[in-house]
């Protein structure tokens, strides 16, 4: 084994201790957007609604991608990109977004 | 002598993953803090040999800590990379706001020492202290 695998060995368990020690934190962006998502199919989502659930998914674009969640990050991406839109026709887009990154997220957890 | 680099991101996971990788991939010795105001104090009194700064944070942000570092003589001349999840619609050009270079989240913890270095221009053997 050289040098670098035996590194990248601590890493990925340091990463892996991270990703479960962020559960929480993760889990409520992802709990953030579910209720914006609920607020808009009512066609009661807020500026504020739309400013959080936005800062939420630019923070789980920047995190996820870290822990390998690559794909999980980049439709994170597409959420924040339609809720910068503001009241943009791409508003219909943002429940499936949300559930697929629900799914890509599914079982992440898990040890 | 290893190289310090304080790390400023209000998010906790972004903050610990960059510290893991700059201390176990890049040998670099790591300072934290979780805001502007928290980082320009740490930055003052440690003098570290750079600073990573998340843009997008709650009440100072990236833009308006960086400002205030360059403005500030003990802290100014400290390089600066700035850390963001958007790859377009920066306030300002990263070239024009006096931070070395701009670094994308997320990142790849096992190549993030490698590109802080080539933004920095610090060999491998200068920065791991060994």
């Amino acid at each position: 084994m050289t040098g670098n695998e035996d590194v990248r060995e601590i890493v990925d368990r340091k990463l892996r201790d991270i990703w479960l020690q962020s559960r929480e934190i993760i889990e409520g962006r992802l709990a953030i957007l579910g209720e914006a998502v609920q607020m808009l199919e009512r066609g009661e989502l807020t500026a504020a609604k739309r400013a959080e659930a936005m800062t939420a998914a630019h923070k789980l674009t920047g995190s996820l991608g870290m822990f390998g969640h690559r794909k999980a990050s980049s439709i994170a991406g597409e959420i924040e990109a339609r809720l910068e839109q503001d009241a943009s026709v791409k508003d219909s887009d943002i429940p499936g977004l949300v559930k697929s990154l629900e799914r890509a997220l599914a079982g992440a957890f898990e040890e | 002598m290893k190289k310090r680099i304080l790390i400023i991101d209000d998010e906790r996971d972004i903050r610990e993953v960059a510290a893991a990788s700059l201390e176990l991939v890049g040998g670099f010795t790591i300072l934290q803090e979780a805001s502007g105001a928290e980082g320009l104090t740490t930055a003052r009194r440690e003098r570290p040999d750079a600073i990573l700064l998340d843009l997008m944070m709650p009440e100072m942000d990236g833009y308006t800590t960086l400002r205030r570092m360059k403005s500030d003589a003990d802290v100014g001349g400290i390089p600066v990379i700035l850390l963001t999840a958007k790859a377009q619609g920066f306030g300002t050009a990263p070239e024009h706001s006096g931070a070395v270079g701009v670094l994308l989240k997320p990142f790849d913890p096992m190549l993030l020492p490698s590109q802080i270095r080539s933004l920095l221009g610090w060999s491998d053997s200068e920065t791991s202290g060994s």
